[in-house]
């Protein structure tokens, strides 16, 4: 529950503790023993005043005892001798104020002699009933004091003496009424009874003060109130019997009667209800002789005053300053409770990630330690954090490299884990799958994203139990299109990293098709040029073994030349297209009669057109018509595009070829009405191999690699080459070249070589110092 | 041997067509040539050869095409001549596919000579038409 509790509280409630407790213990226990102190200074000072009070008053009433003894003992007043007595007792009654009444009276009870007020009194009466005579005559004989009697508001007090016959006197002390009953057994002769006024003891009684509130009043055996010290008290009561204070001061005024040892009494002050009702602190004193008691009383309240009055005024402070205390302990714990805050704010935010704050750190206390701590915590893992930033992005530029360049490879990388789960992959094998992004990959198992066409077990169990494998022409469905796969997959045993599996994956399947295109393509051209040496060989058996006319002769001679030459063109196609692939393809070039050209190669294939009654026309408006080319590669560029519009033309479909200047170049352009090109083969038209549908024909047509020799040509001369078509109705084939320009243009050759001869004979040239 | 038969070739190439025919002609019998599928198909109805020489890769309708249409077509069934089909390369599929649709014989041209052509046609003559396609159609 402690631990429960904030700051504020713990400090509260400690400071309550520490400071209030001990006060407060402290306050009790010095309370307890000022208590005891002043109790006992006040015990003390009731004892001293009244016990020197009892002795005044004992004095006091020893002194009139005595003196009225001594009065008594006067021969006259023992004798009895009226006229002597009434001198002596004036004398005696005038001697002391307090002598109210004086009365001579004989063993009868009869006054004899009275005297009130310093004169004498005719009235005389009998008093033997009375209490004063019959104790004296007849009981003790000595003598005897009665109860205090209020006449006329004057205290009273009957002393009364017997009158005895000096007999038995001597010389013995007369003044101790011990001795005097004693001396009992003389003969009475009467009683002098003196009321004496006890005012005077009464006022020094009134007048004891007892600290600053205590005073002392006296009270007889009955607890009949004698006197006190104020007067209106003394008016309203009389008995105070059932007062405890009295109570108690009788039971010892009985037991003192008991005990009877004047000089040992030790009052013992108690606490008591006094009879003005207030708690007092009380003793009395009994006064034996005439069975008084004095109680002496201290309220306790005053007794405690001191005590009281520091304890209030400790209390005003205690109180005043016990919350003062608790607001300063409240906000010095402020200076503890804010920091503390403070750093529980900063540490949230440190745990949030936000490492940026930083603590001030004021003073040097545990808690700013603290804050300097969490500062250069917070520093390090500021630090920690840019480094392992820092480390990510490396991580993430490494990978993105890796990334980069396993896309850049051609063929599929695939790396797997155990269960065949991509673990990496390039962008080609994303492609496989109709993704954009290899990492959409990431995580799934291969083979099931793969449409691959084999035994997905069987491939499982394979690639488990061999090391470096390879799987050829591996059929995939990608794109809807059945794919060649050869793959080759290398098996990491116990690899860190978790990588099982390295594939490659290479797509075959257009080197196979292209591989089927050259098988096509050889065999067909075997197949080409099979043809005309066929036709060569069957004319040159008709000529051999046949009759002939001599036209047919030179008929079959020519149709076999023709087709030689035939046979010649086509395998020189194939060289050129050798050439062209492997980048060999030499030109020639020189300054050419383009017109003269293009007229001789028209006749060369005039008798193709002839055979299908087509019309090959020349337009060239030009007549100073030069290129700068190699004849034997243009005339096969053109020889390829007439034979084209021949093959593709309909009987007697008339066919132009077209040459004009443009600009720096010379456009030719063969035109044809044949079936022309759909739009939909425009862009393959001039790609090797490829062969318009249109069966099996007698020239490189066939072959498919006419147009492509004749673009390759056409652009190894820096020009262009293309077509215009439109299906069903014909063709536009046309290409451009380079206009001889003599100053672009120089060859090595001079131009007074035969042209002729030209390609045909290397001339080595002279040393000249030109 | 030689009546005046009367030959169909069916032919695309013209040198062969021309070799052919010269050769043949010479031996006698009446040529005509055709240069394509549906050439073809009207000489025979017209000219009534009594022996195509079919070349299988002809334009238009192909060889197997018109070997079909003769000897299936209703409009064909008085004609029916012998048929040697021809190509320029050994095939077993155009040899199964002559023999299936109903030719006489088959033909690669390229190993024949002249001189062995004639005695192809000779014998082909002699043996006339069988009743039921032979499964091997090739005679070298």
């Amino acid at each position: 529950m402690w631990a429960n509790l904030g700051i504020r509280k713990k400090m509260l409630l400690l400071f309550f503790l520490i400071s209030t407790v001990p006060l407060v213990a402290i306050n009790l226990i010095w309370l307890r023993s000022s208590q005891d102190q002043l109790e006992a200074a006040a015990a003390n000072r009731q004892s001293i005043l009244l016990s020197s009070m009892v002795q005044r008053i004992n004095d006091a009433l020893d002194i009139k005892i005595n003196s009225v003894v001594t009065a008594s003992q006067d021969a006259s007043i023992t004798n009895l001798v009226i006229d002597t007595s009434k001198v002596r007792l004036l004398q005696f009654a005038g001697q002391d104020d307090d002598i109210i009444r004086v009365s001579l009276v004989d063993n009868e009870g009869d006054e004899k002699v009275v005297i009130e007020e310093g004169s004498l009194v005719d009235e005389l009466k009998n008093i033997r009933a009375s209490e004063e005579f019959r104790v004296v005559t007849f009981v003790s004989n000595e003598p005897y004091l009665g109860g205090v009697n209020r006449t006329g508001g004057l205290p009273i007090i009957k002393i009364s003496v017997p009158l005895l016959s000096l007999g038995e006197l001597g010389d013995q002390d007369l003044t101790s009424s011990q001795s005097l009953s004693r001396r009992f057994g003389g003969d009475i002769s009467g009683a002098l009874i003196v009321d004496v006024d006890l005012t005077k003891i009464w006022s020094s009684v009134a007048d004891v003060q007892l600290g600053d509130d205590g005073y002392a009043y006296l009270v007889d055996r009955f607890g009949n109130l004698l006197v006190h010290p104020d007067d209106s008290f003394m008016d309203n009561h009389d008995s105070l019997q059932e007062v405890d204070e009295v109570k108690e001061a009788l039971e010892v005024l009985q037991s003192f009667n008991l005990n009877s040892v004047a000089a040992s009494f030790e009052p013992t002050p108690t606490v008591t209800t006094s009879e003005a009702g207030v708690t007092v602190l009380s003793s009395s004193y009994p006064i034996a002789q005439t069975q008084w008691a004095l109680i002496g009383q201290e309220p306790v309240s005053s007794v405690y005053r001191v005590v009281n009055r520091a304890t209030a005024i400790a209390s005003l402070i205690f109180i005043i300053s016990v919350p003062l205390a608790m607001g300063l302990v409240l906000l010095a714990t402020r200076t503890i409770i804010s920091p503390v805050h403070q750093l529980t704010r900063g540490v949230l935010r440190l745990s949030a990630g936000d490492f940026s704050g930083h603590f001030k750190v004021k003073g040097k206390d545990e808690i700013s330690l603290l804050a300097q701590t969490f500062n250069s915590m917070g520093d390090n893992l500021r630090s920690l954090l840019e480094r392992l930033n820092k480390k990510n992005i490396d991580l993430e530029s490494e990978q993105t490299k890796l990334q980069a360049v396993l896309d850049t490879i051609a063929d599929g990388v695939l790396v797997l884990d155990q269960n065949f789960s991509i673990v990496l992959a390039n962008k080609t094998v994303a492609s496989f799958v109709d993704q954009a992004d290899p990492k959409a990959l990431y995580g799934i198992n291969w083979l099931e994203a793969f449409s691959l066409y084999y035994e997905e077990d069987d491939f499982r169990n394979e690639l488990l139990n061999g090391e470096l494998l390879r799987f050829s022409d591996v059929t995939m469905r990608v794109d809807d299109q059945q794919k060649f796969m050869d793959i080759t997959a290398l098996h990491l045993q116990n690899d860190p990293n978790g990588i099982a599996f390295i594939l490659t994956i290479q797509d075959t399947t257009q080197r196979r098709e292209l591989e089927n295109m050259k098988l096509d393509f050889v065999s067909m051209a075997a197949h080409e040029l099979r043809t005309p040496l066929t036709a060569i060989s069957g004319y040159l058996n008709l000529i051999s073994s046949s009759e002939m006319s001599p036209d047919e002769y030179r008929s079959f001679v020519k149709l076999a030349s023709t087709n030689a030459n035939m046979l010649e063109g086509l395998i020189n196609n194939m060289l050129s297209l050798s050439r062209i692939e492997r980048g060999v393809l030499v030109l020639n070039r020189t300054k050419l009669d383009w017109s003269k050209v293009i007229a001789d190669e028209v006749k060369s294939l005039s008798i193709t057109a002839t055979e299908k009654q087509i019309d090959i026309s020349l337009d060239m408006p030009e007549d100073d018509l030069h290129v700068w080319g190699d004849e034997v590669a243009l005339r096969e560029v053109l020889g390829n595009l007439i034979n084209n519009a021949i093959h593709y033309s309909d009987e007697g479909k008339p066919i132009v070829v077209r040459a004009k200047i443009e600009g720096e170049n010379v456009l030719t352009t063969v035109s044809d009405k044949g079936i022309g090109v759909p739009d939909k083969l425009h862009d393959k038209l001039f790609n090797k191999y490829y062969r318009a549908k249109g069966g099996l024909t007698t020239n490189s047509q066939g072959t498919g690699i006419g147009l492509f020799i004749s673009k390759s040509i056409v652009e190894a001369h820096e020009g262009t080459i293309g077509f215009d078509s439109v299906f069903g109705q014909g063709s536009d084939f046309h290409f451009s070249i380079a206009a001889y320009n003599k100053d672009k243009h120089r060859q090595d050759d001079g131009d007074n070589d035969n042209i002729s001869l030209r390609g045909k004979v290397d001339w080595f040239k002279k040393n000249t110092d030109s | 041997m030689t009546g005046s038969k009367k030959i169909l070739i069916v032919e695309d190439y013209a040198d062969i067509a021309t070799i052919y025919s010269f050769m043949l002609k010479k031996n006698g019998y009446d040529v005509q040539i055709a240069k394509d599928g549906k050439e073809a198909l009207k000489q025979v109805l017209e000219f009534k050869p009594d022996v195509i020489l079919l070349d299988i890769m002809i334009p238009d309708i192909d060889g197997i095409k018109v070997l079909k249409t003769i000897r299936n077509s209703p409009d064909y069934k008085d004609v029916q001549p012998l048929i040697l089909v021809t190509s320029n390369v050994l095939q077993q599929d155009i040899s199964d596919q002559a023999a299936l649709y109903g030719a006489d014989g088959y033909v690669v041209k390229a190993k024949v000579e002249n001189q062995e052509l004639l005695t192809i046609v000779e014998e082909l003559i002699k043996k006339g038409r069988q009743d039921t396609p032979r499964k091997s159609g090739e005679e070298t």
